[in-house]
């Protein structure tokens, strides 16, 4: 069996995931990174991605994750309060991955006619606003800068959700 | 007539019952909100203790930019303040407690020459500080009593905007802290610079102690310092939601507090009041009987002589 380790994925309102997992793989601004158990102490942030979490005799978990940061703790007792986990391949030395996110949600969770709609809505305004952007004087140049910028956040995160979701992208 | 008088109680202790139904009702509400708002602080906790601990390690990792970044400013010239209040009232003192002690800072800080930039979130508050003559800079409204994380980020964004270009140097929050299900206080905590971690007492400096042997050789990407950086607005956020979470819960708690001690109220008042009205009765009744005791008497007399 493989090592496993303390896995807790927290926002604000709940905590959403607390499991053993064999490795987590996700994505800092440095690259793509995949931590099992024993991985020396890292603190990262964590750019808007999948995030996919394998685990024992179990289905992998797939969630979508808009911004935050990763902690690996390795400190004596860091896996309390998880069921199910062991210290890992040095010994006494165990590992928890705290990952701490603004919004995320599992792949299951995500409600894809509204990701669809949101994508929609703001690939219409992304249009709008790129259309009319010929015709404005520099005064205002500023703030429709800004709504391009939100519209394309936008823009993102739908597609983000519905890449989770197992939709296909375009 | 005699009878004028238990009409007036009557019409009295009637309208004392009806608002006794409606206190009662409020403190039932206000009652059930409670646990729902103490549910939502619990789930919260760990984000919270998530991002302290985020901010611990790389405070630790680049102790340079940690000084920065993080303590107090000695002599700020600059303070925007950030106020949490309710959005209603009929909840005991609770939103005159953090008008109270954000008056006083303000105050303080102006004697001292400090520019003061006030934001608050509730309600109450713009009417409040109008009245008093401070100049409220923002106000957000619609959401202290059950307050979403998409709220927060915009107070936070808000706030963190003058600290960010340099306009303050401190960034400063007053709100309800609810310390337990029976003890809620007024706090002003420092949101930016981020409080020093070592200059608190937390219990996280104990868990470091424990794995004395790795420390230091933490890794971090991007370094230690851009992560700090970028850490401090979602630090704020973090803080301000705990912050919403917890003003919330204390609003409701004071509210129903309040609310029970006006049921009380209500019912001493009624039974004062249908104690006075029993009497005014009797006493009627007595008169009456007296009148027609005495009418019968004068009538009899001329009779018998």
């Amino acid at each position: 069996m493989a090592d496993t380790f303390a896995l807790e994925v927290v926002t604000p309102e709940r905590v959403l995931v607390a499991a053993a997992a064999t490795a987590v793989s996700l994505r800092t601004s440095g690259g793509s990174m995949t931590v099992l158990a024993g991985h020396a102490a890292f603190v990262g942030d964590l750019i808007s991605s999948e995030v996919r979490v394998d685990r024992v005799d179990e289905e992998p978990l797939r969630m979508a994750i808009h911004g935050g940061y990763v902690q690996v703790d390795t400190g004596r007792g860091a896996v309390e309060g998880v069921a199910g986990v062991g210290d890992g391949p040095i010994s006494g030395v165990s590992t928890r991955v705290t990952l701490v996110v603004g919004v995320a949600e599992l792949a299951t969770d995500i409600d894809v006619p509204r990701a669809e709609a949101a994508k929609a809505d703001a690939q219409s305004r992304l249009d709008a606003l790129r259309a009319g952007a010929s015709r404005t004087d520099s005064s205002e140049e500023a703030r429709i800068d800004l709504d391009v910028q939100a519209a394309e956040a936008d823009l993102a995160r739908a597609e983000l959700r519905l890449q989770v979701a197992g939709v296909s992208v375009s | 007539m005699a009878g004028g008088q238990e009409r007036v109680l009557r019409r009295r202790i009637k309208s004392v019952q009806a608002t006794k139904k409606i206190t009662k009702a409020m403190e039932l509400i206000a009652a059930s909100q409670i646990v729902r708002s103490q549910q939502r602080i619990h789930a919260n906790k760990r984000y919270r203790d998530g991002m302290a601990r985020v901010v611990v390690e790389a405070a630790k990792g680049d102790p340079t930019a940690a000084r920065r970044l993080l303590g107090t400013v000695e002599a700020p010239t600059g303070v925007a303040i950030l106020a949490i209040v309710g959005e209603r009232g009929l909840s005991g003192s609770y939103n005159t407690a953090v008008f109270r002690a954000t008056e006083r800072l303000v105050n303080e800080y102006r004697k001292a020459g400090v520019e003061v930039r006030l934001f608050t979130v509730g309600k109450k508050a713009p009417a409040y500080f109008r009245f008093r003559g401070i100049e409220v800079e923002q106000s957000f409204q619609g959401f202290a009593d059950k307050p979403k994380f998409s709220d927060a980020r915009l107070v936070a964004a808000a706030i963190a905007a003058p600290f960010i270009n340099g306009d303050v140097d401190q960034l400063t929050l007053v709100s309800t802290r609810f310390l337990s299900a029976g003890l809620q206080a007024v706090r002003t905590t420092q949101l930016l610079p981020l409080v020093d971690p070592a200059t608190t007492a937390a219990p996280l400096e104990d868990e470091s102690d424990v794995k004395a042997p790795l420390v230091g050789y933490t890794q971090f990407e991007p370094d230690a310092a851009r992560l700090l950086t970028e850490l401090a607005p979602r630090a704020v956020e973090a803080e301000v939601f705990a912050a919403l979470l917890e003003g919330a819960a204390s609003f409701f708690t004071a509210q129903q507090r309040a609310m029970a001690a006006a049921t009380e109220n209500a019912d001493e008042l009624s039974r004062t009041l249908s104690r006075i009205m029993n009497r005014a009765r009797q006493d009627s009744i007595t008169t009456e009987i007296m009148e027609i005791v005495g009418g019968a008497e004068a009538l009899r007399r001329p009779k018998g002589a």
